[in-house]
């Protein structure tokens, strides 16, 4: 029984690596040093085929650009900034769904998929290891 | 008898080759006729002869620049440079069909003329796998997308190559993706043929291990040095993007790593048997999908070289693999079920169980992201585009499970760990892991996720080298050096040691990817010819900007003076962008001066007039170690298959 309480442990030691590596991924998406590069990073260049505007030298990416700079010193923050351009573009102007309405679902269902997933798993090696022993 | 018909009879007779070869050994089998089996398996080995010639009639076509051909018309011209004509000959669809078919007849001449004797029960039911798959891409080519195709008025020149395939990499990189690609076909017809023969257990599996081991480093190295290419000619400083078509390349290696793994169990432990057959039927499916997606899928891509309106073919044979597949595994799951289970959390069976989980949750994050598009188009009528922040989000994490396995796995035993073992094993690597981490969180100011990816790869390589520290020492005992019982050690368990020299070249390539995700410092300004420009270390000084015509192409070079804070001169180092007005598109090669520690990245992004322009200048650290990853990995691979003298195979 002590030996089952302990591998529980270790899972729930693993499984909260795992959650506060996922969570810290995801909160530190925002580098405040590369401010300007991580708005190109976050608008698709809308001539190119799937490319952002950081990696777009298409005249209208550069254009897009001078916009987010000159929005930048006017002291707009990153959400207007996206939004103006979500205003006049669309959503697949944004390099990634937003976390909100049926999007959240491309976030939330892979964490979920893996999650469950690997806790069925460890249930189902578990129960086979208990079948070997008795 | 003209070039273009000569290479299309070469191809309609494949293709009967192919019919011949498959009812050949279907009809053998059903009458054990052992002379008419091994005529089918001739004529399977003849398509390499047939394919061989057809492609010799393209690439003769495009030597002489037959441009009564209209393939040859839409991917050469007379004034490109003659270097890239090979490169022409699989730039587009019709030809890089031919190209696959070719290597496929390649790789199914070699995995019969090698196959070892325990197989030769399976082998009629190999060569119609091989051969049917390779008659999917003749008949296509013969009835839709026929590269000998001819104009009846010859046009004077061609269109040229497209612009972005004029570089060194484009003679490795997509013809070893595609091969790799295009071979997941020599180990899925293996195991096929052994399922069918209904001896799936461990006759062969060394074979099907060293076929999986050659199409796997292929597509590996394929990738690589496609991040390589996009690095140095799409000119933004970016190895990988998530596009579409990298994923789609990414998705059967990530599942054919697994499975090089898992297969390992099944010999050692007759495990995971239905589990491997999964993992092998996946990953031919996926490659398929590949080839849709790159053929005409719905979804938007850089890679739109080979796009054709043939989608629906590859779309229709996806499908039927994948259903093929799943028949397949229904009908015979009964016979192939395990011998053992895994006993203990704590066991080498559980680490390998771990990787094939964490690569499977990594290629599903993938693919997930990959068709979200569509999803959201279909149930949310709203077109959104699935970038880079999610993959690198969702997929960072798992990656680092993943590597975390990897440091920890090598350190278990078969079955169960003792609890001294596992001590004495982990104590050292897992301290390192606390004690970098500590170490970095109080001198880092970075992301916590870059200081903890750090530390893992402390741990992996600690893992490692502890390993062979200790295995080089007991090996002293018998009186040889520490260099020579190194030596010994690797060469005496290749399998083992190759499959950790890999690893390693896995680390080489995580600390690139963390110096340039977390470490890169990037400014962007215009600078006139004389001025000078200054970046953590370094002083870049514009010297000139020359503009060069050419019958093709308007090509601008800038030439810059690199010094150091000390003013030593570094050196000097030339971009350009290169603008090809037949393809309405721009070619920009950024001017890289790389070291261990960092690379020095210009990206020469707009000139604004003569002595005028904008430059994009980064500081990418580490980089070099990932490119330095390839020949690691090459070098890993070989040793784990060079082959032992006493045994065959």
């Amino acid at each position: 029984m002590s030996n089952i309480k302990s591998d529980l442990l270790k899972i729930l030691i693993l499984s909260s690596i795992f959650l506060v590596v996922l969570i810290s991924c995801i909160s530190n998406n925002v580098d405040n040093n590369n401010r300007e590069y991580n708005l190109y990073s976050q608008i698709m260049c809308p001539v190119c085929d799937g490319q952002t505007i950081a990696e777009s030298q298409a005249s209208i990416s550069n254009d897009m650009k001078k916009m987010i700079k000159t929005q930048i010193s006017e002291g707009k923050t990153d959400d207007q900034i996206l939004y103006y351009f979500k205003e006049r573009y669309g959503q697949e102007i944004i390099s990634s769904p937003s976390y909100s309405g049926f999007n959240i679902t491309v976030w939330i269902a892979p964490i979920l998929i893996i999650i469950g997933s690997l806790l069925l798993l460890i249930y189902s090696l578990r129960k086979n290891m208990n079948k070997g022993k008795s | 008898m003209t070039i273009s018909s000569l290479g299309f009879t070469l191809l309609i007779l494949t293709m009967n080759l192919c019919l011949y070869s498959i009812l050949g050994s279907l009809i053998g089998i059903k009458i054990s006729s052992k002379a008419l089996l091994r005529s089918a398996k001739n004529a399977s080995y003849c398509n390499l002869i047939t394919l061989a010639f057809s492609v010799s009639c393209l690439v003769y076509a495009f030597v002489t620049r037959d441009f009564s051909i209209k393939y040859v018309f839409n991917h050469s011209s007379l004034s490109m440079n003659p270097i890239y004509t090979w490169v022409a000959m699989y730039a587009g669809n019709e030809g890089s069909l031919l190209y696959i078919s070719l290597v496929i007849s390649i790789s199914s001449f070699l995995t019969l003329f090698f196959i070892p004797s325990e197989l030769n029960e399976a082998e009629p039911y190999i060569i119609s796998i091989l051969s049917g798959f390779l008659l999917f891409f003749v008949t296509v080519m013969i009835f839709l997308a026929n590269p000998f195709d001819t104009f009846q008025n010859i046009p004077q020149d061609g269109r040229g190559i497209n612009p972005l395939l004029a570089h060194p990499g484009m003679f490795s990189h997509p013809p070893l993706l595609m091969a790799g690609l295009a071979t997941i076909v020599a180990p899925f017809s293996l195991i096929l043929g052994m399922i069918f023969t209904g001896k799936f257990r461990n006759d062969g599996l060394d074979y099907i291990r060293t076929t999986s081991l050659i199409v796997w480093s292929i597509l590996g190295i394929g990738l690589l040095l496609g991040s390589w290419w996009a690095y140095t000619i799409l000119g933004w400083g970016g190895y990988w993007a998530w596009d579409p078509i990298e994923n789609v390349g990414l998705m059967p290696w990530l599942i054919m790593t697994a499975f090089i793994h898992s297969i390992i169990v099944q010999r050692r432990r007759g495990m995971f048997r239905a589990w491997n057959v999964i993992l092998i039927f996946l990953a031919f499916v996926l490659a398929q999908f590949g080839m849709f997606i790159n053929r005409g899928g719905p979804v938007v891509s850089v890679h739109s070289f080979a796009a054709s309106t043939l989608g629906y073919i590859f779309l229709g044979f996806m499908l039927f693999s994948a259903l093929f597949c799943l028949i397949i595994f229904i009908l015979n799951s009964h016979k192939i079920k395990s011998d053992n289970n895994v006993k203990s959390f704590l066991s080498r069976e559980s680490a390998f169980l771990m990787n094939n989980f964490f690569l499977v949750a990594i290629t599903f994050v993938t693919l997930w992201g990959l068709i979200f598009p569509l999803i959201s188009e279909l149930f949310a009528n709203e077109t959104v585009t699935v970038g880079a922040p999610y993959y690198n989000s969702v997929n960072g994490p798992v990656l680092l499970a993943l590597l975390f396995v990897m440091g920890v796995g090598p350190n278990l035993s078969w079955r169960n760990t003792s609890k001294e073992n596992l001590i004495s094993n982990l104590l050292i690597p897992i301290s390192l892991l606390f004690i970098s981490f500590i170490l970095l969180l109080f001198f880092s100011a970075r992301p916590i996720i870059s200081s903890l990816s750090i530390s893992v790869i402390v741990l992996v390589l600690s893992t490692i080298l502890i390993e062979w520290i200790r295995g080089s020492y007991k090996l002293t005992k018998t009186g040889t050096s520490w260099y020579i019982s190194f030596i010994k050690l690797i060469i005496n368990n290749r399998k083992k040691y190759g499959g950790y020299i890999v690893h390693i070249s896995i680390l080489l390539v995580a600390i690139g990817v963390i110096g340039i995700n977390f470490y890169q410092i990037k400014v962007d300004k215009v600078l006139s010819v004389g001025e000078e420009i200054k970046i953590g270390n370094y002083k870049i000084e514009l010297i000139e900007i020359n503009e060069n015509e050419y019958n093709d192409r308007r090509e601008k070079i800038a030439t810059f003076l690199i010094k150091d804070s000390e003013n030593k001169t570094i050196n000097t180092m030339t971009g350009n962008n290169t603008f090809y007005p037949s393809f309405n598109m721009a070619s920009i090669r950024a001017a890289i001066n790389s070291n261990p520690i960092e690379d020095l990245y210009i990206i020469p992004s707009d000139f604004i007039n003569e002595s005028k322009m904008k430059l994009i200048v980064s500081i990418n650290p580490l980089v070099w170690w990932m490119w330095i990853g390839g020949p690691v990995f090459v070098l890993g691979t070989l040793i784990s298959l060079w082959p032992y003298k006493n045994r065959k195979g």
